[in-house]
């Protein structure tokens, strides 16, 4: 099981930047940093990033593609094959689902379970997340008519 | 001189200085604070493109198009946007003429004892370019031939108007009657080019102290026509000089003399006297005659005689000041105007009309040949 302890800048799910209590830019749990990071993956398309042109998992790709199993399978595929190579998470601890809700829309659920550094504890300990919801959990709607990915806030 | 970092190279230094300096220790793909950092970086090169090229453009020897403009403008210099003069019949550059006859029987005016070619007469030059005679010119109807001034039709063709010695060769009006400018005819300038206006403007730093030596050069370099000056120290006494303008064809029309006297006369100190002048002009004309066989067309020995005529022209056109006439210049470029002339015989040369032992001739350092123009027919072939 991955052990997680990376920290980042913190954003919202808006992708504003969060500043703390004492005026400072906040720095994210790692709990925090793989859920920021797997949403940029998702949300980013190849070509995008001027920095790093090959960055995102490219799934506007699918645009107007038919919302069934074997597209499916290929987003799935896709989603994970980026996580992978960007080394973000690891992959036999991640479940990826694609799952249709209309005819022509699909949920993304991404689910990352691991060793996650406590940041609170004093002690540097790791919480283990392991159970089905625990870890991080994104979920997104793909609308195939639009091709524009959307996270699902909470 | 700036030294211009990369988008790359800004970002690794700001990702070391978070590493070092913060409580970010995530800089993967994906990281919000990596993905910050690379951005500035990306705007920061180009700001340093822009740096360097602003930089570049303040100073003199690398500015160029509007900043160069610019610069000018402190000086009170603008850049020259390119003229078109025009030769006047009193330089007696351009001519029309009959070599059988006289000009009247073609070309008849208002009088039965004047003829006249008229304004707006379109000569074209067997470079592609258009002139027009911009005043009417009446003539007797005796006259053989005729002096006219000539303009540019299109005053936006820049130095592409400027044609060689003899290139004008067809014209608008009664074909039997022929046309000729017997000298280089410059009149065109193009519109001043970074190099040339940089210069200037580097010229005019020292030319502002009136009087110079640049100054003077800079007055007399101001007008089509003039490929260099000779300046002669007390020609004339203490406290005067002489300027001898070098023109790029044999002669220079008398305006422009006159504009550099007036140019230069502004810079000159009270109490200097200055003369500008030309080179002394040594009218030269030749008699010569070809061998070509017996028999053949004779429109093929008039095209022949023509080319060795225009042949003969350029020759003693592109003779520098200062050069000498070489006879057997003249024959080997007559031979190689036309492969079906066998022979050639210089019969007569004339300097000042005035017939001289056939022989090389060597001009003063102030002296310049030209076709003696006061002949209907100084390069005579037969």
């Amino acid at each position: 099981m991955a052990i997680y302890a990376l920290q980042d800048i913190e954003v919202t799910d808006d992708g504003d930047i969060v500043i703390d209590e004492f005026g400072e830019i906040k720095i994210a749990s790692p709990l925090r940093t793989v859920a920021q990071a797997i949403d940029w993956v998702l949300l980013t398309n190849k070509g995008e990033l001027v920095a790093e042109p090959s960055f995102g998992a490219n799934i506007q790709s699918f645009y107007g593609d038919s919302n069934i199993g074997t597209t499916h399978q290929f987003m799935e595929a896709s989603i994970i094959q980026e996580l992978g190579m960007q080394g973000l998470v690891e992959i036999e601890s991640t479940d990826i689902d694609v799952v249709p809700i209309e005819t022509d829309e699909a949920t993304i659920l991404i689910h990352t379970k691991g060793n996650f550094l406590d940041t609170e504890s004093e002690t540097g300990a790791f919480t283990r997340f392991i159970d089905q919801f625990d870890g991080v959990v994104r979920a997104y709607i793909y609308p195939f008519t639009s091709g524009t990915i959307k996270p699902i806030t909470t | 001189m700036l030294e211009k970092r990369l988008s790359t190279q800004i970002a690794a230094r700001g990702l070391r200085n978070l590493q070092a300096n913060s409580n970010i220790t995530f800089f993967g793909s994906g990281s919000i604070a990596k993905i910050l950092v690379e951005t500035m970086a990306i705007e920061i090169e180009s700001l340093y493109d822009s740096i360097d090229l602003n930089l570049s453009q303040t100073r003199l020897q690398t500015a160029s198009g509007v900043f160069l403009d610019l610069i000018a403008s402190q000086f009170g210099l603008s850049r020259f946007s390119g003229g078109m003069g025009s030769v006047q019949a009193r330089d007696k550059v351009v001519r029309f003429f009959v070599t059988r006859g006289r000009l009247s029987d073609f070309l008849g005016g208002s009088s039965p004892t004047r003829g006249e070619i008229p304004a707006g007469t379109e000569i074209y030059s067997s470079t592609g370019i258009t002139y027009e005679v911009t005043a009417s010119a009446v003539f007797p109807a005796t006259a053989t031939s005729v002096w006219v001034s000539v303009a540019p039709s299109d005053v936006a063709v820049g130095t592409r108007a400027n044609v060689p010695a003899g290139a004008m060769n067809r014209h608008s009006l009664n074909a039997s009657v022929q046309v000729e400018n017997i000298a280089t005819l410059i009149l065109g300038t193009n519109a001043e080019t970074d190099d040339e206006y940089r210069l200037r403007i580097s010229q005019h730093i020292n030319a502002r102290v009136s009087g110079s030596r640049t100054a003077v050069f800079q007055a007399a370099f101001s007008f089509p026509g003039v490929s260099d000056i000779r300046i002669n120290n007390f020609r004339y006494g203490a406290g005067s000089f002489e300027i001898l303008v070098i023109p790029s064809t044999a002669r220079l029309p008398n305006n422009i003399i006159e504009h550099i006297r007036t140019e230069v006369s502004r810079i000159v100190p009270f109490g200097i006297r200055v003369e500008v002048r030309g080179p002394e002009i040594v009218p030269v004309n030749l008699v010569v005659s070809i061998d070509m066989g017996e028999g053949g067309l004779g429109e093929t020995k008039d095209l022949a005689r023509e080319q060795v005529k225009q042949e003969i022209r350029s020759y003693i056109g592109e003779i520098p000041m200062g050069g000498e006439l070489i006879l057997n210049r003249i024959r080997s470029i007559a031979l190689q105007s036309n492969s079906a002339i066998k022979d050639i015989n210089i019969q007569q040369l004339g300097i000042h009309c005035r017939p001289q032992v056939i022989a090389n001739y060597s001009l003063r350092s102030d002296e310049i040949f030209d076709i003696s123009r006061k002949l209907a027919e100084p390069i005579m072939v037969v």
